[in-house]
C-alpha cells in the first residue's frame, strides 16, 4: 500500500465521525456515463480554451494601446498653449479638453483584459493590481509607440466617431474656437482687401466675418499667406463699435489652424554646440522643423546662414520687435494677445 | 485529501484489476480514466464521502440533494478529466468542482445554506486558537457548540466557506487558493476577516442571550 493510500485511509477514518455516510454513487455515475454516452473532452479542447483567454487578453491590450494612442493624440492636439484665449482657467480647459470617452474605453479594456487573464489556467493566482497594472503598462507602451509613429491621429479620427457621446478633437477645437464673445474666431480666409486693411473669413459654422487687420504684423501676414484656415485672436465683437451690420472683429493675432504646421525656429550657434553639427561660435544657425506624421519627432534641418543672411535675419527680428512695440493700445489690452506676443518672442510661432 | 505518487507507474495499455487500480495514486488513476471507466469508479469511491461531508458543511441539508449534486460533480469531473492540471492535487481539483456545483445548486434552487455545518464546533475554536487568535478570549466568555453553530450560520458565505476549508477540511492556503481560484494573499486576508466576523457574531449572540 502506498503512502498516499495510507493517508487516504487516515482521512477516511478521521472523517468517519459526524452524519451517516451517504450511499456510494459510483455505480449510478458510471451508468449515467454509459447510458448517456458521455466521454471525456479531448485535451486540445482545454488547451484551445486556455489559449483563447490569453488571446482575448492580448487583443484587449492591443485595443487598449489604440485607446492610449488616441488619448495622447487628443491631449497633444488640444490647445494647451492657448488656454488663456479659449478658457477662463487651466482647470476649465482640462475639463473641456480631457478625452473622457477614450479614457473610459481604456478602463473598460483593462477590465476585460483582467477578466480574460483571470480565466486562464493559472490566472487566478495573480492579484488584481498585478494583472491590471501589467495590462496598463503594456497598453501604455503600445499606445506611446503607436502615437510616436503617427497612428494616434488615424485611430482618433477613424474610431472616435463610433464612440458614444464622443466628439473628435477636430470638432472640439472647431466648437471652442468659434466664440466671438471671447474674441476668438477660426475659419477659412475667403478674400483679402487690396489695401490689406481687412479680410473676409468664414467661420466653421458658415458665418462670414470681416476682420480688421490694421494691427496685424508681418508674422500674422506670413501665417495668412501660408495657411488658408486660421485662428484669429482679437477684440470681442461687443467692444468694437461698428456701424455696419456685418459681423466685425478687430484682429490682433493670426495663428495657423493646423497645430503642427511648418514653422521655423532660430537659435544662436551656442545652442547647437551640443549637437553633432558643430558650428563656429557667433554663426547664425536656423533649425527648420517640420511635423509631418508624428508629433514627437519632427524632421529637423540645420541651416547655417551666411554673414549677409545673418544680418538680414537680425534686421528682420529687430523690425518685428519694433513693430510689436509700435502697436496701438487696442490690442495690448487683450490678454491672449499679450500671451501670444510672449510666445512669439520665445519662438517663431 | 492528497494522494501523491511515490513512484511513477508504467500504465502501458494493459487491463487492470480494481485491486491494482486502488493501489495507484490519484494522478496515475487520472491517466487511466480516458480509457478505463472502472478507474474512475475508484476515484469516486475515494472522494464521495469527503465531498458529501464538505457539501453538508457548506449548508446542504437534504441527502437526496447531496447525492444528486455529487453525481453532477463526478460526471462533470469525468467530462473534464483531461483538463486536470497535474501541478494541482486531484483532491484540490475535485474540491473546486464540488464547491462550484454546490454554489450553483444554492443559486439555482434558491435554497439558503443551513443545517449541520459543523460536526464539532468547539474544534474550530481550538484550531483558530492554534493559529494565534483566541476567539474565546476575545469574546471573553465561555462558548458552547450551539453558539458557534449559530455564529457560523450568520457570517457571510465567503467567510463561512473559507473557515470550513481551513479548519474543517484542513486545507492549507495554497489548496484553498486553488479551490476558490483566488490569490494566496486574498486567502490570508479572507481568513483574517472571517475570524474577526466570527468573533463579532459570537459576541453579539452572547449579548442577546
Amino acid at each position: 500500500m502506498t503512502d498516499s493510500n495510507q493517508h487516504y485511509q487516515h482521512q477516511q477514518e478521521s472523517h468517519a465521525q459526524g452524519p451517516v455516510p451517504i450511499v456510494s454513487c459510483s455505480d449510478t455515475v458510471l451508468e449515467t456515463i454509459q447510458h448517456e454516452n458521455i466521454s471525456p473532452r479531448p485535451r486540445w479542447y482545454f488547451i484551445l480554451k486556455n489559449e483563447f483567454f490569453w488571446g482575448a487578453g492580448v487583443i484587449s491590450v492591443m485595443i487598449g494601446s489604440c485607446a492610449v494612442a488616441a488619448i495622447l493624440f487628443a491631449m497633444t492636439q488640444s490647445d494647451y498653449d492657448l488656454y488663456v484665449a479659449t478658457h477662463d482657467s487651466f482647470g476649465g480647459f482640462l475639463l473641456d479638453a480631457f478625452p473622457y470617452m477614450w479614457t473610459l474605453s481604456l478602463a473598460l479594456l483593462i477590465m476585460i483584459g483582467y477578466v480574460q487573464v483571470k480565466y486562464t489556467t493559472h490566472g487566478y493566482k495573480y492579484p488584481l493590481y498585478l494583472i491590471a497594472g501589467s495590462i496598463f503598462v503594456l497598453t501604455t507602451i503600445g499606445g506611446v509607440t503607436l502615437h510616436v509613429f503617427g497612428f494616434g491621429s488615424y485611430i482618433e479620427r477613424t474610431f472616435g466617431p463610433y464612440l458614444p457621446f464622443y466628439s473628435t478633437v477636430q470638432h472640439d477645437r472647431e466648437r471652442i474656437w468659434v466664440n466671438a464673445g471671447r474674441g476668438i474666431i477660426a475659419g477659412h480666409i475667403q478674400s483679402i482687401s487690396p489695401d490689406m486693411q481687412s479680410f473676409v473669413l468664414t467661420d466653421f459654422r458658415g458665418n462670414p466675418w470681416v476682420i480688421q487687420s490694421q494691427q496685424l504684423g508681418n508674422m500674422d501676414a506670413q501665417v495668412m499667406y501660408l495657411n488658408n484656415t486660421v485662428r484669429i485672436i482679437g477684440l470681442p465683437e461687443s467692444v468694437v463699435i461698428s456701424d455696419s451690420a456685418t459681423s466685425t472683429m478687430f484682429g490682433c493675432a493670426v495663428l495657423p489652424w493646423q497645430k503642427n504646421s511648418e514653422y521655423t525656429r532660430s537659435h544662436n550657434a551656442q545652442d547647437t554646440s551640443r549637437s553633432d553639427h558643430r558650428v563656429p561660435s557667433g554663426t547664425l544657425a536656423t533649425f527648420d522643423a517640420r511635423f509631418d506624421h508624428t508629433q514627437f519627432v519632427p524632421e529637423m534641418r540645420l541651416r547655417i546662414h551666411t554673414e549677409e543672411e545673418k544680418n538680414l535675419e537680425e534686421l528682420r527680428a529687430e523690425h518685428e520687435r519694433k513693430e510689436i512695440n509700435a502697436r496701438t493700445t487696442t490690442c495690448k489690452d487683450v490678454r491672449p494677445y499679450q500671451f501670444i506676443m510672449q510666445m512669439r518672442t520665445e519662438a517663431s510661432y | 485529501m492528497n494522494h501523491t505518487s511515490v513512484a511513477i507507474i508504467d500504465l502501458g495499455t494493459g487491463t487492470y484489476s480494481n485491486a491494482q487500480i486502488e493501489s495507484y495514486s490519484d494522478q496515475d488513476i487520472v491517466r487511466l480514466v480516458p480509457t478505463n471507466k472502472n478507474a474512475f469508479a475508484v476515484l469516486i469511491k475515494r472522494y464521495e464521502q469527503a465531498l458529501a461531508r464538505y457539501m453538508r458543511r457548506l449548508g446542504m441539508n437534504n441527502p437526496e440533494d447531496i447525492i444528486d449534486v455529487l453525481q453532477q460533480i463526478f460526471i462533470k469531473a469525468y467530462r473534464n478529466i483531461q483538463s486536470f492540471d497535474v501541478s494541482l492535487s486531484f483532491s484540490t481539483w475535485i474540491y473546486r468542482i464540488a464547491h462550484n456545483e454546490t454554489m450553483s445548486f444554492f443559486r439555482s434552487s434558491r435554497i439558503r445554506p443551513e443545517g449541520h455545518m459543523v460536526d464539532d464546533p468547539s474544534s474550530i475554536l481550538e484550531l483558530i486558537h492554534d493559529e494565534g487568535t483566541d476567539i474565546a478570549e476575545e469574546v471573553n466568555q465561555s462558548i458552547n457548540a450551539e453558539e458557534v453553530h449559530k455564529a457560523l450560520q450568520t457570517i457571510d458565505e465567503k467567510y463561512r466557506t473559507i473557515l470550513i476549508l481551513r479548519y474543517f477540511e484542513e486545507k492549507d492556503y495554497s489548496e484553498i487558493s486553488d479551490i476558490l481560484r483566488i490569490p494566496m494573499g486574498s486567502v490570508a486576508t479572507l481568513i483574517h476577516r472571517a475570524k474577526k466576523q466570527l468573533s463579532k457574531k459570537l459576541e453579539h449572540i452572547r449579548h442577546t442571550a
